[in-house]
């Protein structure tokens, strides 16, 4: 039988630091650039990319981690939410440690990241993206990846994408099944083609019907394939297509994308409606009641701290304050203005709630 | 003709559990209607109130979004799919 070695087992080395010499970019990205489709000089495309990564559940954590490893220049990873326990079964860039400190998502991916590659220029951001700053978002911008949870933020970054020409790779993954599309402004149709409105995806969301860890990794990583093909200028390699996986009983097809619809209102006839919506309106996210509520005003967190405290539980980090309430319910506030009202699914208990501790 | 149909294991309870299965019709206006008619839970999956196809829902026949299409009186072929999507939001 195999014995294993205790820490405090004599023949194990002890713990200690190594005087590291920097990593060069020949050790580091040698495999990759031994791929004859990257070689060099695709190498030297990728680090000059600035890649856009909104979301960092899921798909968005797989992603990144390919897009850091890959070397890409520039990673702007952007997320309003914050780490918890059921995040850990899939979203592989957190650990215990960043549940314990209700780490916002992107500053927990953040750090993680620069240990895995530091010349990657990182930039992480604590926000939610809506009409007022998605297209701010995408300021020197080369090819965005969708990593988010519902089809209302991907037609925003649908209609900001195409408005500014910017090529973007939807990914979705739930339940043992996922889909991924490369869609590029003036080539292909857009996503609003394909779902419109998006009409509420079925209901089904990765917290009403469960989703299993490797249905997003391989989705991710499809995403991330057409990602370094579009990077190192490889247009024709791409897949195309609308790709669809069912893992569990194993189907797969991809799929002819359609020409742009003709009454399109984003590719066609420009009119990009996702922009024009209206940012204050409460949002429901991914089904695990909560309601999102974008105030005006920034919120001074220690100030809140000592205004909450006589009336409920309240724990703060420098990113955001929680506030478990004596009807049940917890507020999430965020220095950005935002409010995330957890356990309800009611928007208008949610503004009950906002009105009553936060005030109008 | 028998055509192959496929549907989401998501909604499988409304087809015996079954994500693939055979069925017969001579076009595939005709299939879509069977494929209601014989899987009544289905209905409410794929089309709205007014008996469009759901804005998620893509009705693929082999490579083609049935939405694309000008005509639906097309003869079945032998080795024809008709594949039940739905665009995936979670992540």
């Amino acid at each position: 039988m195999n014995e294993i070695p205790s820490p405090s087992d004599k023949r194990v080395p002890a713990a200690g630091r190594m005087i590291m010499q920097p990593i060069t970019p020949n050790q580091r990205y040698s495999r990759q650039t031994l791929f004859a489709p990257i070689g060099p000089e695709g190498q030297r495309r990728i680090s000059s990319s600035r890649v856009l990564i909104v979301g960092m559940g899921a798909l968005g954590t797989v992603l990144a981690s390919h897009m850091v490893r890959a070397g890409v220049g520039t990673l702007r990873i952007v997320d309003r939410d914050y780490v918890e326990p059921s995040n850990l079964q899939r979203q592989m860039l957190y650990d215990e440690e960043d549940v314990a400190g209700a780490l916002p998502k992107a500053v927990a991916a953040g750090r993680k990241l620069a240990r895995i590659n530091s010349d990657v220029q990182l930039d992480p951001i604590v926000s939610d993206v809506t009409p007022l700053n998605a297209e701010k978002l995408m300021k020197g911008i080369d090819l965005v990846l969708d990593g988010t949870d519902n089809f209302r933020t991907r037609l925003l970054l649908n209609d900001a994408c195409f408005k500014k020409g910017i090529p973007f790779v939807y990914g979705g993954a739930v339940s043992a099944q996922g889909m991924t599309a490369m869609l590029v402004p003036g080539e292909t149709c857009c996503l609003r083609c394909l779902i419109g409105s998006g009409d509420g995806g079925g209901g089904q969301t990765c917290d009403t019907v469960g989703v299993i860890a490797p249905i997003v990794d391989i989705i991710a990583s499809f995403q991330a394939v057409e990602a370094l093909k579009h990077m190192v200028g490889d247009a024709g390699a791409r897949r195309g297509g609308l790709l669809s996986l069912e893992v569990w009983h194993y189907h797969s097809m991809n799929l002819k994308l359609p020409e742009p619809r003709k009454d399109c209102p984003t590719c066609r006839l420009r009119q990009y409606p996702a922009l024009e919506a209206d940012a204050e309106d409460a949002a429901t996210l991914c089904g695990r009641e909560t309601v999102q509520i974008q105030g005006a005003r920034p919120f001074d967190l220690e100030a809140w701290e000592r205004r909450l405290a006589p009336s409920c539980t309240v724990s703060r980090n420098p990113f955001l304050l929680r506030a478990e309430l004596p009807e049940g319910e917890r507020l999430v506030l965020f220095p950005d203005g935002r409010v995330l009202v957890q356990g309800t699914e009611d928007p208008s208990r949610a503004r009950t709630l906002y009105d009553r501790y936060v005030g109008s | 003709m028998q055509l192959e149909v496929s549907v989401p294991l998501l909604i499988s309870d409304c087809t015996r559990g079954r994500t693939r299965f055979p069925l017969e019709a001579g076009t595939l206006a005709e299939a879509l209607r069977l494929l209601v008619e014989t899987y009544p839970l289905l209905r409410v999956h794929l089309y709205n109130e007014q008996g469009n196809v759901r804005e998620h829902v893509l009705l693929y026949y082999n490579d083609d979004n049935i939405a694309w299409l000008d005509d639906l009186d097309i003869p079945i072929q032998p080795g024809d799919k008709l594949r039940v999507l739905q665009a995936v939001s979670g992540g």
